[in-house]
């Protein structure tokens, strides 16, 4: 009797801790956003820049596009940034670089007269990874939005970390697979390069025009602090963890940012304010405050932070079906149009494809 | 012979009476019921039977068969020795200069309806106004707004750190072992200090039976089980051993969510009486507490890789009394006591076999000496001098075999407080009655330990100007004197007014940057860069008796300010940071609120309605961005808790069935909401500018308890009771938490619209809770 109260018990109360709910806002506008980084490596530095607003009832963050952006090396030259592709994204030159041990800030002239400087930071010696390495957990951790254990793999890194010096990492990655689809059009059908809204339609995939790689990057923070190691080379430091969601063959780039105290401080405060938010014993919401201030008199709020970085990166890949588990989701059939005497096919272009072979792809 | 004592004004049984043969070995104390049973050869003898607060009784008398002897105490227009203000004790409610003070006894928190059915201390104290918890997960109380390390939760005298099991679901204290429960949340006699909030302080029951008797019950989360026996033949020696065991953690492998979850806790109690004269009685008392958890990873470090985290930790305590009764008028007391509290974490490595291990911990140690003079029928002095100390090892890291984590000890920390106190109870008239208290307090900051300086501005690791290590002798210093007053004047034979002020000091604190603090959760002595926070609260109330059937009713307002609040800068971090001080912020805080309360204490049906109003705000106004908080402003408190209601009605037919309702509805507690939010590469970060800027859902909940006692109703050796508890009896999905993470899939479109954060509301028990259990006694 009694276990099988204690079984409906904490299944009324135990199985129902987390419910979505409607997000509350309340809204602050005007402030302005400046994120990016100022890195060693050539094509890897860049800076967004966006003002906060809120239209139709909706918080939106607006690229400025007219604004003005350099970098600064301390007792050096200033070098002017120019927007990409995307708006409100600046980059350097391509033959920019940098030099270790020199200070460097950035600085944002916006059309509204604002002139933002942040703080400087020293760009530190690049600490090599040595070796990257795949582990695997069928039930990595689990995820409240799926409801379940999500099986996932991990890459587990090498550094030589320096022993004399306190070092603080923060890891990024690209995974690079083989795609067939380059497109999916919801509601609609693909035509002339675009979806085109079309009734009783749910989604249609289309198939890439060549070879294609899809590409994805992590989204979470991963970092490291040598605080509490000795120094030397640290082994299985956690680089990222991908999702075991498809077959086959994955390429992963794992990049290591050598980063300055504070910039691992925001990183840390970013982490808890997204991954670690949730729980019974959950961090209190706390202002994420960065290295950037206004100088003009408008004295706007500037959030965001400008890091300088020292990048290194390695490559490893690995076949998923080699390791004993099951993806999270089954492979997708691509679900293409019925029209003859076949439906368009897509290229293979924009931020998540390429159909460069990415080096490090087995032949 | 039995003994029944009853209280000469209110007509109600007196438990816990002192009762003496002189003469002889006999003694101990009356029951729940004011009884106490002694076995008699016949002939001439004296009683002697005496509580705190009430005039004492000397009786001789002829015994030539079983008889029960009545006895009519008086009690003492005020007394601060004792808290006698007792829910049935209605009209020493009223001379009682003592305000905002609360007794639960063990039969009236046994009864209450409360989730999984297990019998638990705090949660019958937030029956009480101003008494608030985070939640049900909730790792201590929050006294009229106040954070739960501002509390001293005493048992026996010896401090409890960490006072909850299972994830804070229940209190630590050995049900079958508890004897009452005294909340101080206004003027807090002389004897205490060190929180500037309220002091909790359990007395266990004192083994007074001269027979063997065994108690216990199976519930659905533990089981329990007491002895209380005479262990010599003289029965001068008495023993209680309680203890409580909850190994059902079985069930979670259940629940897909849950199946790495394990939870096991147990607590024991033991109290050894010896009277060794009808003057001398020695009493010591143990507690040891110990809990093991394992849930998925809440606290990582980087380069550990682990998917759960354990948590162990433990309580030993111990407390030995010597009382000497000099003479009808005076009686001393020594004090020892020692408390130990060990939490560790634990993170198994993946595919590793090893363990790192995070674990600290608090020793304390105390002696103390008290006498109680009655100077004269309206003067009662009671005095003191207390020295404690205590040692905090902040944190030690083992790292196993893992080669990227190195061993790291943190500085201990070692603080002591030396203490004069002096009570006096004056009955200036039949109207007037003062309760007059003084502490002086020192505090020392004690070597070995470190005294960091930093320079002008922020206090950061990048502006630590200085460590200074000192092995020997006092590091910093603080104290003084901490007056409490307490003026009752009576209107009416049925009225009074009533005041209080009360100064406090705490040089000891817990610091975490969360909802409720984890067992492992830092604590902090005071030094040169965190300073000791101070309290002053002002109260008063009337209070009046309505008609004869036993209704109550009280109006009480307060104020308190508190000085060096303790704040956390944004993002505070505190595991093995070697330099707290650094995250840390003082400010100022003010609470401020209303209680009305209507009891109904005699009859079938007993109960109360309460309802508070009640604001704790904060204001931190530091010279940057991250040391203020809310632009300098004053903010809403964690526990700022704006309207209460809360209801206890019991019905007790007085013969076999006792039906308990609970009624809570209240304002719930302060959040945070985003005020937009920002990207970093490719991930939505919600920003909070302000702190605490929206409150959670309204709060509210029924709950309901059926015990059918005896059901035979045949006087038996062996007597069962069972209870049947709905906790949350509608279900109501009360929200502990609501929190913001990216959205990484397209789920739950319908919540969350275009938004690229979703929100989520966290909730302990959203549907009802059935629980069944069953306690005996046998005798």
């Amino acid at each position: 009797m009694d276990r099988t109260l204690a079984l409906v018990a904490l299944a009324l109360c135990l199985c129902t801790c987390v419910d979505p709910t409607v997000p509350d806002f309340d809204y602050t506008t005007g402030f302005l956003l400046v994120d990016g980084r100022i890195a060693n490596l050539a094509g890897e530095s860049s800076v967004t820049v966006s003002r906060s607003e809120v239209r139709f009832g909706d918080f939106v963050l607006v690229p400025l596009r007219e604004a003005r952006v350099f970098s600064v090396e301390e007792g050096g030259e200033t070098v002017a940034w120019s927007e990409g592709s995307e708006p409100g994204t600046f980059s350097p030159p391509a033959d920019f670089t940098t030099v270790s041990g020199r200070a460097y800030h950035l600085r944002v002239e916006t059309a509204e007269g604002e002139r933002i400087e942040s703080v400087p930071e020293v760009m530190r010696p690049v600490v090599p990874i040595r070796e990257v390495r795949i582990g695997f957990e069928q039930e990595a951790y689990y995820s409240t939005e799926r409801e379940r254990f999500v099986p996932a793999f991990s890459l587990l890194a090498d550094v030589e970390d320096p022993a004399e010096t306190d070092n603080f990492y923060q890891f990024r990655y690209r995974t690079f697979e083989r795609t067939s689809i380059c497109k999916t059009c919801y509601e609609s059908v693909y035509r002339q390069g675009e979806c085109v809204r079309t009734p009783r339609v749910d989604y249609y995939d289309y198939l890439c025009d060549g070879i294609c790689w899809l590409i994805e990057r992590s989204s979470a923070v991963t970092i490291y602090s040598d605080r509490l190691s000795e120094g030397g080379v640290l082994r299985d430091v956690i680089a990222g963890r991908v999702d075991y969601t498809g077959t086959g063959g994955k390429l992963a780039l794992v990049e290591m940012a050598s980063l300055s105290p504070d910039a691992f401080t925001y990183l840390q405060q970013l982490d808890a304010l997204t991954e670690g938010s949730g729980g019974l014993n959950a961090p209190l919401p706390a202002p994420l405050y960065g290295n950037l201030r206004d100088r003009s008199e408008a004295a706007t709020n500037v959030l965001g932070y400008v890091a300088v970085a020292a990048l290194d990166t390695a490559r490893i890949y690995w076949v998923r079906n080699d390791f004993m588990g099951t993806p999270v989701t089954p492979p997708r059939t691509p679900q293409t149009e019925p029209l003859a005497p076949s439906p368009p096919a897509a290229p293979c272009s924009g931020p998540n494809f390429t159909s460069d072979r990415p080096t490090g792809w087995p032949n | 012979m039995t003994v029944r004592i009853t209280d000469a004004r209110t007509q109600e049984r007196l438990p816990f009476v002192n009762v003496q043969l002189v003469n002889s070995s006999l003694g101990g104390m009356t029951d729940e019921a004011g009884e106490y049973l002694a076995t008699l050869a016949g002939g001439r003898v004296t009683i002697l039977a005496s509580s705190v607060g009430y005039e004492p009784i000397r009786l001789q008398l002829e015994i030539s068969s079983d008889r029960t002897l009545d006895i009519l105490m008086e009690p003492m227009a005020a007394t601060l020795s004792t808290v006698t203000v007792s829910s049935d004790d209605a009209s020493a409610r009223l001379d009682e200069p003592l305000m905002g003070v609360e007794r639960l006894r063990f039969k009236e928190i046994e009864f209450l309806p409360v989730a999984l059915g297990e019998v638990d201390v705090f949660r019958g104290l937030q029956l009480v106004s101003g008494v608030n918890s985070a939640g049900e997960a909730s790792n201590g109380l929050s006294v009229r707004g106040g954070t739960i390390d501002q509390n001293l939760v005493l048992q026996d005298g010896a401090p409890i750190f960490t006072p909850t099991h299972l994830f804070g679901l229940f209190s630590v204290f050995t049900p079958d072992a508890v004897g009452s429960v005294d909340l101080y949340r206004a003027n807090i006699p002389a004897r205490f200090g060190g929180r500037v909030a309220a002091v909790v302080d359990v007395k266990t029951r004192n083994p007074v039976s001269d027979k063997f008797k065994l108690q216990g019950g199976i519930g659905m989360v533990s089981s329990r089980l007491s002895v209380e026996t005479p262990l010599t033949r003289d029965k001068r020696l008495k023993v209680l051993a309680a203890g409580r065991v909850g190994l059902n953690d079985f069930t979670f492998t259940f629940f897909e969510r849950l199946k790495n979850t394990r939870s096991k806790f147990g607590d024991a109690s033991l109290k050894l009486r010896y009277s060794a004269d009808e003057r001398t009685i020695f009493t010591f008392s143990g507690f040891y507490s110990r809990d093991f958890y394992q849930i998925d990873l809440i606290n990582g470090f980087a380069g550990i890789e682990a998917n759960t985290n354990q948590y162990d930790y433990s309580t030993l305590n111990g407390t030995l009394d010597w009382l000497r009764i000099l003479n009808a008028r005076t009686n001393v007391q020594l004090r020892l006591v020692s408390s130990d509290h060990q939490p560790e974490v634990i993170f198994p490595e993946l595919n590793r076999d090893n363990e790192v291990r995070f674990s600290s911990r608090i020793q304390y140690l105390s002696g103390q000496a008290g006498i109680d003079h009655k100077l004269s029928a309206t003067h009662h002095l009671a005095g003191g001098l207390q020295l404690l100390r205590y040692t905090i090892d902040p944190g030690v890291l083992d790292p196993g075999t893992s080669a990227n984590v190195r061993r790291t000890d943190l500085a201990a920390e070692q603080g002591a407080e030396l203490s004069a106190y002096l009570e006096e109870e004056w009955t200036p008239s039949d109207r007037w009655s003062l309760s007059l208290g003084l502490r002086y307090t020192r505090f020392l900051q004690l070597a070995p330990g470190q005294e960091r300086t930093y320079g002008e501005g922020e206090r950061t690791p990048a502006t630590l100007q200085e460590t200074v290590t000192t092995d020997r002798g006092v590091i910093t210093t603080y104290g003084g004197f901490e007056p409490r007053l307490g003026i009752s004047y009576k209107l009416t034979d049925r009225s009074s007014f009533k005041a209080a002020y009360a100064l406090n000091r705490q040089y000891l604190q817990n610091i975490f940057n969360s909802t409720t603090p984890l067992p492992s959760s830092r604590w902090k002595v005071a030094d040169n860069n965190v300073l000791p926070q101070r309290s002053q609260l002002y109260s008063a109330g009337v209070y009046q008796l309505l008609g004869n059937k036993g209704y109550e009713l009280s109006l009480e307002g307060y104020y308190r300010a508190i000085d060096n609040l303790l704040e956390y800068k944004p993002g505070a971090e505190f595991f093995l940071n070697p330099t707290v001080e650094t995250d840390l912020l003082q400010g100022e805080g003010q609470a401020y609120g209303a209680e009305l309360s209507l009891k109904k204490t005699r009859g079938a049906l007993t109960g109360q309605v309460n309802y508070t109003y009640a604001r704790a705000l904060n204001r931190v106004d530091g010279p940057t961005l991250r040391t203020s908080i809310n632009q300098g402003e004053w903010y809403a408190g964690y526990f700022d808790q704006p309207h209460t209601v809360n209801t206890n009605l019991t019905l007790d037919d007085g013969r076999t069935h006792r039906i308990s309702l609970n009624l809570v509805v209240q304002s719930n507690r302060p959040y945070s909401i985003p005020n937009g939010y920002i990207r970093n590469d490719r991930l939505a970060v919600p920003i909070f500018l302000e702190r605490n800027n929206a409150r959670l859902p309204l709060y509210h909940r029924l709950d309901f308890s059926w015990t059918i006692h005896n059901a035979k109703m045949e006087k038996r050796r062996w007597v069962g009771d069972w209870t049947l508890t709905f906790y949350n009896l509608y279900g109501r999905n009360n929200a502990y938490n609501i929190y913001y993470q990216p959205r990484t899939t397209g789920a739950d479109a319908e919540f969350f619209g275009s938004s690229p954060l979703g929100s989520y509301k966290l909730s302990i028990f959203g549907a009802p809770i059935v629980s069944l259990s069953y306690s005996f006694k046998f005798e």
